[in-house]
């Protein structure tokens, strides 16, 4: 496969026409849930979810999900609004919306094991951004979903390329990232950029989706990024990364990121890594579940 | 040490319980919380119904006082650390170990020129784990381990576990999770049984012999490894032993080489100079070298 530069990737998708856009109803919810929490209408966002049948059923489940640690049940919008509160309102509509950007076509990839990644790592992302302290731990839920955003887009754009691009990765069990860039010339964060431009995202996302394997190169928040970076690589090594069993060896304290942690939190240093993997480990099942139930939906 | 073990205002069915307790951890430092007192007592019992005492006081008094009593702590410590194991029971330890450790270990002694490997099973109990160990070595023989020797250590505290895994054979619920290649290949079957006999070729591969992780005399010994599997062992141990027995590990591996421990076990404020590096689905340690 001849390696692709960014110049030919633009061409290729005609002035980035078609990059997928993004879901409707996610636009007024973001910008309802993003304004000054004083000043938000959760009254407004339950209406605007209410009106997509399909989308409501998806975020009610969610909601219910033990991981998103209801202690019970809610059969209202209304009810899961007032009780998980904005933020987790906000991530779950979220993850529903984007959900519904998969590419339908079959092939070695599939989008059940990228979701499944990217809600674990969201979730590990918000887990560690509050372990350590992190100041604005409500951005890591979003960064972490949103950081392989990328993949999904070379699935769309480049089917036959990607998909081969994949079967490769699996079947020498090597990270995704290096394959890519060794087949097509280019890598997901170049892609994930192109959509968080077409898509006006925030800096911070944007850098998460560009900078998430080249951390030393994060500018606007590189402790966010470090904390996706790091979320990634446990996701990896859990059973939760790609949807095939990449051979690394990852010794976390030699990566950059863990170093920009280290420096920036000194929590870093009380947290057993090791009951942190494997409270990872206990999301798979439920993570599974979940993507595979909002999949049916 | 040992008064101050006992936990104020928590009365033991048999206050002699205590003690026996508190005798065994300074031996073999495995230390029984309150809640496994009554297991404790259990395997006590066994051993009195055997020599026939009738009180636990008596029997404290023989693995104390008697001339016996080094024997007698022997055959005590084999009835309290029997564990159930099998054959590649944890998959993902080992594949990290025959995809990840091994290649790698390999590549760092290809300028070397006496390629060997050394590996430890320390808390072999029946020889499932070192027979395991020896077996993947062999199975990479002839592809990233050629021109390398190797030899597989193999130490338990209970001596009966070490004469079941030294005699090599093994029934059904310990062979389950062995492919039928590899069983074709490695095991032989025991005529008039359902068992399998280890070949005579894994098993001059592996030398077991009965060693105490707290005997620091003889820990010292166990030098120049390149693979420490521990697994479920450090669980039985409270903090001072199992700090004890991780010093010797650093002091025992060579640098840059692995710690494997059970699947829920941290050195997290234990020790501090591994790193803990991760695997799909398993993780170890790296001995970091000592900065001086």
């Amino acid at each position: 496969m001849p390696a692709m530069s960014l110049t030919d990737l633009q061409r290729r998708v005609g002035g980035l026409n078609q990059l997928p856009s993004l879901p409707a109803i996610l636009f007024p919810v973001l910008n309802q849930l993003n304004g000054n929490t004083d000043n938000i209408d959760l009254q407004k966002t339950v209406q605007l979810v209410s009106n997509d049948s399909a989308l409501s059923t998806q975020v009610l489940h969610m909601a219910n999900s033990p991981l998103f640690g209801l202690r019970q049940r809610v059969s209202t919008l209304r009810a899961a609004a007032l009780t998980l509160g904005i933020y987790r309102l906000r991530d779950i509509v979220t993850s529903c919306c984007l959900m519904q950007i998969s590419p339908t076509r079959k092939g070695e990839w599939n989008a059940t094991s990228f979701w499944e990644h990217s809600l674990a790592c969201a979730l590990i992302s918000r887990n560690l951004a509050r372990r350590l302290n992190y100041v604005e731990p409500e951005r890591a839920y979003l960064a972490g979903l949103v950081h392989d955003l990328g993949i999904l887009v070379n699935m769309l754009l480049m089917p036959r390329e990607f998909s081969q691009v994949f079967k490769i990765a699996a079947e020498s069990a090597r990270p995704l990232r290096d394959v890519e860039l060794e087949q097509l010339g280019i890598s997901h964060e170049i892609t994930g950029d192109l959509l968080a431009t077409q898509w006006h995202l925030f800096d911070y996302l944007a850098e998460v989706m560009r900078r998430h394997h080249e951390v030393e190169n994060a500018t606007i928040e590189p402790v966010l990024t470090a904390i996706v970076n790091i979320a990634d690589l446990l996701c990896r090594t859990s059973s939760l990364g790609y949807g095939y069993a990449e051979y690394i060896a990852v010794t976390l304290q030699d990566e950059p990121a863990w170093k920009i942690l280290s420096a920036e939190s000194p929590r870093l240093h009380n947290l057993d890594m090791v009951c942190f993997t494997l409270e990872i480990e206990s999301y798979v099942k439920e993570v599974r579940a979940l993507v595979s139930v909002l999949f049916r939906l | 040490m040992s008064s101050n073990l006992t936990v104020p205002g928590n009365v033991a069915t048999n206050p002699t319980s205590y003690q026996i307790r508190d005798l065994i951890y300074t031996i073999a430092g495995i230390f029984h919380t309150d809640s496994r007192l009554a297991f404790l007592e259990d395997r006590c019992g066994r051993r009195m119904k055997e020599l026939n005492i009738p009180s636990l006081r008596q029997y404290h008094e023989l693995l104390t006082r008697s001339a016996s009593r080094t024997t007698e702590m022997h055959l005590l410590l084999n009835e309290i650390t029997v564990g159930e194991t099998c054959f590649f029971r944890t998959q993902a330890q080992l594949a990290a170990l025959q995809r990840l450790v091994l290649p790698s270990l390999a590549a760092a002694k290809e300028k070397v020129s006496y390629k060997h490997l050394r590996l430890w099973s320390a808390g072999c109990s029946t020889g499932e784990e070192p027979y395991t160990l020896a077996i993947i070595l062999m199975e990479e023989a002839n592809r990233f381990l050629r021109g390398f020797t190797f030899e597989i250590i193999a130490t338990d505290l209970n001596d009966r576990s070490l004469l079941r895994a030294q005699e090599g054979v093994y029934g059904e619920h310990a062979l389950r999770h062995v492919p039928a290649e590899i069983l074709r290949k490695y095991f032989e079957p025991v005529p008039d049984s359902t068992g399998f006999r280890v070949r005579n070729e894994v098993r001059q591969n592996v030398k077991f012999s009965r060693l105490n992780l707290l005997d620091d005399a003889r820990m010292v010994f166990v030098k120049s490894l390149d693979v420490i599997f521990c697994c479920n062992v450090l669980i039985y141990f409270d903090g001072a032993s199992k700090q004890r027995v991780i010093q010797h590990f650093h002091n025992n591996l060579l640098p840059n080489s692995y710690l494997f421990l059970g699947h829920a076990e941290s050195l997290f404020g234990v020790h501090e100079d591994f790193r803990l590096v991760h695997f799909p689905g398993a993780m170890a340690y790296i001995k970091t070298p000592v900065k001086r």
